[in-house]
C-alpha cells in the first residue's frame, strides 16, 4: 500500500526553521513505521535523521510520536495508524531539545537526570567473593524496575517537565527507587535524601501519565509515591515538605477542609521570617483579585466532627 | 600546530573504543588502575549490542549443579569450538568467569535466584550443566546497566555517538585515534598511550542478521589498517534460531533459552529432526531418543537433547531440512514450546520472547509454535590477541570481546559471550593501563596524516559519481548472504571476491547529500569502508580453509581435516593488500588435552 509520511524536519545548519517533508513509499500490509522510515532514508532522502538500533523494541532508541501517539517506530505497525487514510505524521517526542529532525538531545533529556540520582549500588560490606543470599521475591520487584529500556516514554508523558525541564522526571526517580529499595545497598537514608532533592519526588503531581506511557509496566508514578511514603515514614523528609504535610492534615482534621492561609504560613514555618516575607506578594495579589477576602476567616465545614473521627481512627490504627 | 588547533583534541592514557560489556569493563578496570581513561562509543551509552543479549552469562558457579567447575566449562568451550580455540584463553575464561559474575552482583546486577537465594543458572546448548546466570531473558540489559552505572560512578569520561575511523601510530606504537561526532559531524582527535578495541563484530554485512546497525566491523578494520593480525575470520556464527516472518523482522534473534527451557525443533511433518543430525564428535554425550532427550531436562545424568547441540550443528541441520523441502511456509522450521510447557511458565521464563512474537509477528508462543531459521549472529574470528594480556600484535593496542579472536575457536557456545566480555574486558583494561604506566617515552601524532584522513572522510560530500551508499550496502548484504553464507564453495567465494572489488570501486563514486550534522547517509558511506574490508578478509580466509569446521562449512570440502585442526588462518594488511597465511595453533598442555578428550 502507498503510505505518505509527513515528517518533522529541523536542520540547524540549513535554514534552521522547523518544517515538514512529505514522502510516499510503497509498504507491505504488515510493515512497521520503521520499515517506512528506512525505506525513505535508503531510497528517497539520505539526509533524514532518526535513531534506530535494535529494530525489535529492545533498545528504546526510535522513540517518536506517530500521528500523535508516542511509541517505538520499530514495533508500531503502519496499519494501526492508517485506518482514517494512508497518511502518517512523525514528530520527535515532547519535552526534549531536538538536535535534528527526529534526533533529540539524549544527555539533557534523560542521562544527566539519571546520573543525578546516583543510580549505582553502594553495596554493604560483606564477606568477599561470596554471594548474597536473597529471596527471589524481594528481587522480583527490583528486576521489574530495572527492566527499563531507557526509552524516555515516561518522561515524554510527564506533565511537570513541560513547565519545569529541570524536574528529575519519572525515569530518573524510578532509578532512585531501585537503589533505595535494594536490600544490598548500604545507606537507604542517603538514597531517600537524594530522591528528595529540589526537583525530585516532591515535584511530581501524580498525574499517572508516566505509568500510562511505560511500555514495560514499571509504573514510575507508583515508585515515586513509594519513595515519598518511605521518606516520610523514616522521618527524614525535607522540613518544609514535612511542615506542609503536617499543617495540611491538622487543618483538615480540625475544620474538615484545608485552610490555605494557614497552610502557606505553617509550611514556611512560623519563625522563618525570610520565608514568610516571600509570601507577602502572593498574599497581596490574592487580596487584589478577591481570592482572599478580608477579614480572613476559616470556618468549620458541616460534618467536620466526623472527619476528625476518621483521622483519630486512622491514627489509632497506625499505632 | 595550525592543523592541530583545527580539531577538538583530548589526551588520555587509555582510550577504550566501544561501550558494550567488554568496553565498559575495560574502562572500569583501566580507570581503577589510576590511569586517565576515556570511553568512546558509536551509539548512545547503554544501547550497545550487549543490551540485546538474552539468555545469560556462562560461569561455573555450581549453584544448580555442584558438580560443575571450571574444568567442565573449559572442556565444553573447547569442544564447542571444535578445538580451534586458544586453549589458554579458554582456561582463563572458565576460571575467571565466576568471579566476574559475583562482581557484577556486587555492582548491583539483579539475577534470578534459586530457592536458596543464590544466583540461578539455566541450560544452554553445548554446556554440560545448567550454567548460565540470567535475568529472565534480558541478561544483557541488566549487565550493561550495571556496568554503565558503575562506569559513571567512577567518573569515566564518556564520548557517545562518537565514531573512531583511524588508529594513529608513532612508528610501531599506538599514539592516538581520530574520528567524528555523529551529532555535529565535526572531527575529534584523541592522543593516548594505549587503546582498547571493544567494537564487536561485522554481521551487518549479511542480509539476514541479528546484528544492529553498529555492527559494521569498524574495530577489525582499524586494527587491520594499523597493521594488526586477524585470525579465524572465516568462522562466522549463524545462530540457528532467528525469526523468519514477517519480512521486516527476519533475522531477529530467538534465544537459545527457548530450547534450554524445553522447546524443541520440528519440521513441517511434525518430526523432531535433530535426532538425524547428531555428529560423531558429540554422539557419546547426546540422547538418541525423544524419551531420553526429555528425561535430560529433569535429570542431567541423562544424555542431553540434540536440540541443544552447539549452534553450528543446529544451524546446518535447519538449513538441510529446509533445503529438503521440509520447511515451514516461510522457509524456516518450527520451534515449539507451547505444547511442552504451561503458558505461565513460558511467560515467566521467556517474557521478552513472548512479547517479541506477540508484537512483531502476532504469534502467541504459549499456544502456537514459532517459525525460525538461521541468522548471522557472531564473529568468532577477529583481532589476534595474547591470551593473558589481550595485547594485539601492535604495541599499545589491546582488544577484548567479539572484536578479539581465540576464545571461541570455530564456534561459540551460547552464554560464553557475556562472560568473555567481562573476563577479557577486565584484562584488557588492566594490561592497557599497565602498558600506559610503564611507557615513559614520548609520542607524536603525525598531523599531516590526520589532515589527509580528514580529507578522505569528507570526500563523499564532494562525490560526483551518484552512487547511493544504501544501494551498495543492500548489494553487499545480498552477496555475503548468498555467497559467503552458512554453506560455502570455492566457486561462490571467488565470485564474492569479484563482487567485493566492484563494490569497492562503487564506493569511490559515492555521493552524499546535505551537511555534516547527523547525516546517516554519510555515516553509512564511512561504515561501508569497514564492512567491505571485513567482508574481503572473511571471504579470503574462507577460501583458504579447505575443510568444514564449526561456523565454516564448505560444500566442496565437507569433512574436517586434521591438517587444518592445527592452524589458524591469519589475515594481515601489507602495502595496502590483505595477505593470507596459515600459522600453527599454540600447543595445549597434556593435562588439559586429557580433559578435552574425555568422552562423556
Amino acid at each position: 500500500m502507498q503510505i505518505t509520511f509527513k515528517v518533522y524536519r529541523k536542520d540547524p545548519e540549513g535554514n534552521g526553521k522547523p518544517g515538514r517533508s512529505e514522502y510516499t513509499v510503497d509498504l507491505s500490509d504488515d510493515a512497521t513505521v520503521m520499515d517506512g522510515l528506512l525505506k525513505i532514508r535508503d531510497e528517497l532522502d539520505g539526509t533524514l535523521a532518526f535513531r534506530a538500533s535494535c529494530l525489535r523494541g529492545y533498545c528504546g532508541e526510535c522513540t517518536m510520536r506517530i500521528s500523535g501517539k508516542s511509541t517505538f517506530a520499530c514495533t508500531a505497525k503502519v496499519s494501526a495508524f492508517t485506518k482514517k487514510g494512508p497518511e502518517i505524521a512523525l514528530d520527535p517526542i515532547r519535552n526534549i531539545p531536538v538536535i535534528k529532525d527526529l534526533v533529540f538531545d539524549w544527555d539533557a533529556f534523560l542521562w544527566n537526570k539519571i546520573k543525578a540520582v546516583k543510580p549505582w549500588l553502594e553495596p554493604r560490606e560483606g564477606p568477599a567473593n561470596e554471594e548474597h543470599r536473597l529471596p527471589d521475591a524481594v528481587m522480583k520487584d527490583l528486576r521489574q524496575v530495572m527492566s527499563c529500556y531507557y526509552c524516555g516514554l515516561c518522561d515524554e508523558g510527564c506533565t511537570v517537565l513541560p513547565v519545569d525541564f529541570d524536574f528529575l522526571g519519572p525515569a530518573a526517580l524510578t532509578k532512585a527507587y531501585r537503589v533505595a529499595f535494594d536490600p544490598r545497598d548500604r545507606d537507604g537514608k542517603e538514597r531517600l535524601r537524594i530522591a528528595e532533592q529540589p526537583k525530585g519526588v516532591w515535584d511530581c503531581v501524580h498525574c499517572f501519565e508516566a505509568s500510562e506511557h511505560c511500555p514495560r509496566g514499571i509504573a514510575p508514578t507508583e515508585r515515586i509515591v513509594a519513595l515519598r511514603d518511605k521518606a516520610f515514614q523514616m522521618g527524614i523528609s525535607h522540613e518544609k515538605v514535612a511542615r506542609h504535610h503536617q499543617s495540611f492534615a491538622a487543618s483538615v482534621k480540625e475544620s474538615g477542609w484545608v485552610d490555605e492561609g494557614r497552610l502557606a504560613v505553617e509550611s514556611e514555618g512560623l519563625t522563618n521570617i525570610k520565608g514568610l516575607m516571600k509570601l507577602l506578594p502572593t498574599a497581596a495579589k490574592a487580596l487584589v483579585r478577591g481570592k482572599a477576602p478580608l477579614p480572613y476567616v476559616h470556618s468549620k465545614r458541616p460534618g467536620a466532627d466526623r472527619i476528625k473521627k476518621i483521622f483519630e481512627k486512622g491514627e489509632r490504627e497506625r499505632k | 600546530m595550525a592543523a592541530e588547533n583545527q580539531y577538538e583534541t583530548h589526551e588520555y592514557d587509555v582510550v577504550v573504543i566501544g561501550a558494550g560489556g567488554a568496553g565498559l569493563r575495560a574502562a572500569i578496570e583501566a580507570s581503577a588502575q589510576g590511569v586517565k581513561t576515556a570511553l568512546v562509543c558509536k551509539s548512545l551509552l547503554g544501547k550497545a549490542h550487549t543490551v540485546m543479549a538474552e539468555g545469560g552469562i556462562a560461569a561455573a558457579l555450581g549453584n544448580v549443579y555442584p558438580e560443575d567447575n571450571w574444568k567442565v566449562h573449559f572442556r565444553d568451550t573447547m569442544r564447542g569450538g571444535k578445538l580451534l580455540n586458544n586453549w589458554r584463553m579458554a582456561q582463563i575464561h572458565a576460571q575467571e568467569a565466576p568471579a566476574r559474575v559475583l562482581e557484577l552482583e556486587e555492582w548491583g546486577a539483579l539475577f534470578d535466584r534459586t530457592k536458596n537465594g543464590l544466583i540461578l543458572q539455566r541450560d544452554f546448548g553445548g554446556h554440560r550443566y545448567a550454567r548460565l546466570a540470567h535475568v529472565g531473558d534480558r541478561t544483557g540489559l541488566e549487565m550493561i546497566r550495571t556496568l554503565q552505572n558503575h562506569a559513571v560512578h567512577q567518573g569515566i569520561d564518556v564520548y557517545m555517538e562518537c565514531n573512531v575511523q583511524r588508529l594513529l601510530k608513532d612508528g610501531e606504537r599506538i599514539c592516538g585515534a581520530f574520528g567524528y561526532w555523529r551529532e555535529s559531524g565535526k572531527f575529534i582527535l584523541f592522543k593516548c598511550k594505549a587503546i582498547v578495541l571493544a567494537t564487536g563484530g561485522g554481521g551487518k554485512a549479511w542480509k539476514i542478521t541479528s546484528n544492529s546497525w553498529e555492527y559494521t566491523g569498524d574495530g577489525i578494520t582499524v586494527a587491520l589498517d594499523a597493521g594488526a593480525d586477524l585470525i579465524d575470520v572465516e568462522m562466522v556464527q549463524f545462530h540457528p534460531t532467528g525469526m523468519v516472518w514477517p519480512p521486516s523482522v527476519r533475522g531477529i534473534l530467538v534465544t537459545e533459552g527457548v530450547r534450554g527451557d524445553g522447546g524443541t525443533l520440528k519440521n513441517s511433518e511434525g518430526k523432531r529432526f535433530m535426532f538425524n543430525y547428531i555428529p560423531e564428535f558429540f554422539r557419546a554425550e547426546t540422547a538418541e531418543t525423544e524419551q531420553e532427550a526429555d528425561a535430560w531436562y529433569e535429570d542431567k545424568k541423562n544424555r542431553r537433547t540434540p536440540d541443544l547441540l552447539p549452534r553450528d550443528e543446529v544451524a546446518r541441520a535447519i538449513n538441510a531440512e529446509v533445503k529438503a523441502g521440509r520447511g515451514t511456509p516461510h522457509g524456516g522450521v518450527f520451534l515449539d514450546i507451547a505444547s511442552r510447557r504451561p503458558a505461565d511458565y513460558i511467560k515467566r521464563r521467556l517474557p521478552s520472547m513472548y512479547h517479541q512474537f506477540k508484537e512483531l509477528a502476532n504469534v502467541d508462543i504459549t499456544t502456537e509454535p514459532m517459525e525460525v531459521g538461521p541468522t548471522c549472529h557472531y564473529f568468532m574470528g577477529g583481532v589476534r590477541v595474547d591470551a593473558d594480556t589481550t595485547a594485539t600484535t601492535v604495541p599499545g593496542l589491546f582488544a577484548a570481546g567479539e572484536v578479539a579472536a581465540g576464545l571461541h575457536g570455530a564456534n561459540r557456545l551460547g552464554g560464553n559471550s557475556l562472560s568473555d566480555l567481562v573476563v577479557f574486558g577486565r584484562r584488557a583494561g588492566l594490561y592497557a593501563a599497565e602498558y600506559a604506566k610503564n611507557f615513559t617515552g614520548s609520542l607524536t601524532v603525525n598531523m599531516d596524516e590526520v589532515e589527509a584522513t580528514a580529507q578522505q572522510l569528507v570526500a563523499p560530500f564532494d562525490g560526483k559519481g551518484g552512487e547511493n551508499p544504501y544501494a551498495i550496502h543492500a548489494d553487499l548484504q545480498d552477496c555475503m548472504q548468498t555467497q559467503v553464507g552458512i554453506i560455502r564453495t570455492e566457486k561462490e567465494l571467488k565470485q564474492a571476491l569479484d563482487k567485493l572489488a566492484t563494490f569497492k570501486q562503487r564506493l569511490t563514486q559515492v555521493s552524499v547529500e546535505g551537511n555534516r550534522q547527523y547525516n546517516p547517509g554519510w555515516h553509512l558511506a564511512l561504515d561501508l569502508y569497514s564492512m567491505l574490508e571485513v567482508s574481503e578478509a572473511v571471504t579470503l580466509a574462507a577460501i583458504e580453509r579447505k575443510e568444514s569446521r564449526g561456523g565454516h562449512t564448505r560444500d566442496d570440502y565437507p569433512q574436517t581435516d586434521p591438517k587444518f585442526a592445527k592452524v589458524n588462518v591469519v589475515v594481515r594488511k601489507r602495502q595496502g593488500e590483505l595477505r593470507i597465511s596459515q600459522e600453527p595453533l599454540p600447543e595445549m598442555p597434556e593435562e588439559l588435552r586429557k580433559l578435552v578428550e574425555e568422552q562423556k
